[in-house]
């Protein structure tokens, strides 16, 4: 898929400002569409949006109440934004004017899954090595990112030279890793 | 107010809490202090060029008064989305003691 | 509040701020909350907390014993009221004793770290442990001082924290037999530390810029809860004793048990001067209160570079001097005094290697601000300008070329361009 696919698929939706599709579980944007007078940072914007997804979900899941069908339906002063899933490994946001009719918002998204998720492509998603989606996820939320790494090796006497190479750390240096994150967050766990 | 440039964010180390617009420098600064003291502001600072007063509930007024920039500072107490609101309270305070203080 | 007004001194030509003989200086939020944050990290959240307060009684009672004695506060009631009145005047929030000879308990409403770490990291973050040491040691050495009890005869813990998102701040205070505590170093300690005061460039200006802030400041009290704000940031008046007791407990706790560990600790403590600059300096150059004292900024590399040196003297940081400055090439700060050098030499002896962190990360940041930012443009500084600036750009090396914690007669750093 391509940004002349997405900027095609769109033509006919004057009330939509911006698609991120985000590649799932890393979160890594697989392709956007924004409209000429946006500003937004795309990586940033479809890695958050993955993240509520992933959070919708696990709670959906937790009350026994998860669906592929689900779709989640932001408001805010400025836009409606909804997300749907498009696979297991694909997750789609769309960026609506908050001014735009709820009903034809959704008659919209349901035409443009359909467009996307046709064209998505069949590959097998390989997860990344659990580190380096942990300390994504680190810099992503945490407070002080600039001395993520500086902390979380103070805090595990971890090397910063192994915490550089997340990939190559081993099972224990992961478990300190995750245990550390959720230290710093405040979390019980981490869904990722 | 004419004269008054609209309310915009300023610099400041707390989310939102620091606002900032630019009065006249022709105006009254001793008339405007005072109508605000009378509104129940307190005055913080005797410096030729900068006043500084205090609200009753802790937001601030700080004014250059030889440039006419003035920092409108609400009290961190108030929730982040509220700051703006409160800001525009205080800018409106301002406003009404802008009246006829022109020489 | 006039009395602790007129206790306020300085050490003549130093840049040093002491309330009696108890050295203080101004930091705000920002560096108050990352500096504990990395006990916390070397050392976790429970002996973090242990070492804070510790340090916070240690450091109080120096400074209370002080002020009962020249305030003729006799009788505990007295005391325990100096003492509530002094917490606010520090800008520590407001802290109620309810303690007598035996323990007790303290409340707390607005303590600076809970309610600063509330409003910085609050809705990003929980946080599941209380924060308030300095408060809690503060009330166990205001204890202790009222009833005349040996010092660390007190032990003290926070039962619940705001920052727990619980309703208030309780602090509890219960008798132990007494624990060693370290000599307070003394105001003569410190003179005795120092070096002789120089000038160096741009004196005139940087010297007037810290006159006419240090007169600003002292002027600022604090408000109803306790906080006290200027240039609209919210500072406190803290103990010097309390930073470095802190950070240098923590850093020889690391070299003596995880020494591969004392570059990254070294390196945290010193982003501490990071996050001052920015914070403290760069609002203070974008406040009303500097444009009408000052002039607005223009944001030529010298004009930064001065204007921040006579910022760092005003809020106590010691007699920082520009010795050599070249724009895009070399900074060379010097001092003759700075708060920590001197307390680490009382305290802890001749140091092998440099031990000023905060003074020389600080000259790193202050080169950084002078060349990275686009100061009439008033941009915001925020965690994003933060990071442009800290994380990913950093291009100067930092060399602590000499240090009076080492034996030199001054202190002073090279910041030289990668």
């Amino acid at each position: 898929m391509t940004s002349e696919f997405l900027a095609h698929a769109v033509e006919d939706i004057p009330s939509l400002r911006a698609v991120f599709v985000t590649a799932m579980p890393d979160c890594l944007l697989y392709d956007s569409w924004l409209r000429a007078d946006s500003d937004w940072k795309v990586e940033e914007v479809a890695a958050y949006f993955g993240d509520l997804f992933r959070a919708n979900r696990e709670g959906l899941k937790s009350l026994g109440s998860w669906s592929a069908d689900i779709q989640v339906t932001l408001e805010s002063p400025d836009h409606l934004i909804l997300l749907k899933e498009l696979s297991a490994d694909f997750v789609c946001a769309c960026v609506f004017e908050r001014g735009a009719a709820l009903g034809m918002v959704r008659l919209h998204l349901q035409r443009l899954v359909e467009r996307v998720r046709s064209n998505l492509p069949k590959f097998e998603v390989t997860e990344r090595p659990r580190g380096v989606r942990i300390l994504e996820f680190l810099n992503r939320y945490a407070p002080d990112p600039h001395a993520v790494l500086l902390r979380i090796s103070l805090r595990t006497r971890l090397p910063l030279e192994r915490l550089e190479q997340p990939e190559d750390l081993d099972e224990a240096g992961v478990r300190q890793l995750e245990e550390t994150a959720c230290e710093i967050l405040g979390l019980k766990s981490l869904n990722l | 107010m004419k004269g008054m440039t609209p309310l915009e964010l300023d610099v400041s180390c707390c989310n939102r809490a620091n606002w900032r617009t630019d009065l006249p420098t022709e105006i009254d600064a001793g008339t405007v202090e005072g109508r605000l003291v009378e509104k129940g502001y307190q005055s913080r600072c005797a410096h030729p060029a900068l006043r500084v007063l205090r609200h009753p509930e802790g937001h601030e007024l700080a004014w250059v008064t030889t440039s006419g920039r003035v920092q409108i500072r609400v009290d961190i107490e108030v929730p982040k989305d509220e700051r703006r609101r409160r800001a525009e309270a205080l800018y409106q305070d301002l406003a009404s003691c802008l009246e006829g203080s022109s020489p | 509040m006039d009395d602790l007004k007129a206790l306020s001194t300085e050490l003549p030509g130093q840049d040093m701020t002491f309330l009696g003989d108890t050295q203080y200086v101004y930091h705000c939020h920002h560096f108050n909350l990352f500096h504990d944050q990395t006990i916390e990290d070397a050392l976790g959240e429970e002996k973090a907390f242990e070492v804070r307060s510790r340090a916070a009684q240690d450091a109080a009672r120096q400074l209370l014993t002080d002020v009962v004695r020249k305030c003729g506060a006799e009788t505990p009631a007295e005391r325990l009221q100096l003492a509530t009145a002094l917490f606010p005047w520090m800008g520590q929030g407001s802290l109620e004793l309810l303690s007598g000879e035996e323990g007790g308990k303290a409340r707390g409403q607005y303590l600076h770290y809970s309610f600063a770490w509330r409003e910085k990291y609050g809705s990003k973050i929980r946080r599941r442990f209380p924060i308030d040491a300095f408060a809690a040691g503060f009330a166990a050495a205001a204890t202790e001082v009222a009833f005349d009890l040996p010092p660390g005869s007190l032990t003290s813990s926070e039962a619940s924290c705001f920052v727990c998102r619980e309703p208030e701040c309780s602090i509890e205070l219960s008798r132990q037999e007494a624990r060693p505590t370290p000599t307070p170093v003394s105001r003569n300690a410190i003179i005795d530390g120092v070096g002789a005061p120089s000038a160096g460039r741009n004196e005139d200006s940087i010297g007037q810029i810290a006159q006419g802030l240090k007169e600003f400041l002292i002027g600022i009290g604090g408000d109803q809860r306790g906080l006290v704000q200027g240039f609209g940031i919210y500072v406190t008046r803290h103990l010097a004793a309390y930073y470095n007791a802190t950070a240098y407990d923590t850093i020889h706790a690391i070299e003596e048990s995880s020494p591969a560990s004392t570059p990254v600790v070294e390196e945290l403590f010193g982003e501490s001067g990071h996050v001052c600059a920015f914070y403290t300096c760069g609002n203070i150059l974008l406040s009303p209160e500097w444009e009408a004292m000052v002039g607005p900024l223009k944001g030529e590399v010298e004009e930064v570079v001065s204007a921040c040196v006579g910022i760092c003297r005003a809020l106590g940081f010691g007699h920082w001097t520009v010795e050599d400055l070249v724009p895009n090439e070399r900074l060379v700060m010097r001092c003759s005094s700075n708060y920590e050098a001197p307390f680490y030499l009382e305290r802890y002896g001749k140091s092998s290697k440099p031990r000023c962190y905060f003074f020389a990360n600080a000259a790193r940041a202050i080169m950084q601000l002078a060349h990275r930012v686009d100061w009439p443009s008033r941009p915001q500084l925020d965690e994003a300008l933060y990071q442009s600036l800290f994380k990913t750009g950093l291009g100067w090396n930092m060399e602590q070329t000499a240090c009076m914690s080492r034996g030199d007669d001054y202190c002073e750093v090279a910041i030289t361009a990668k």
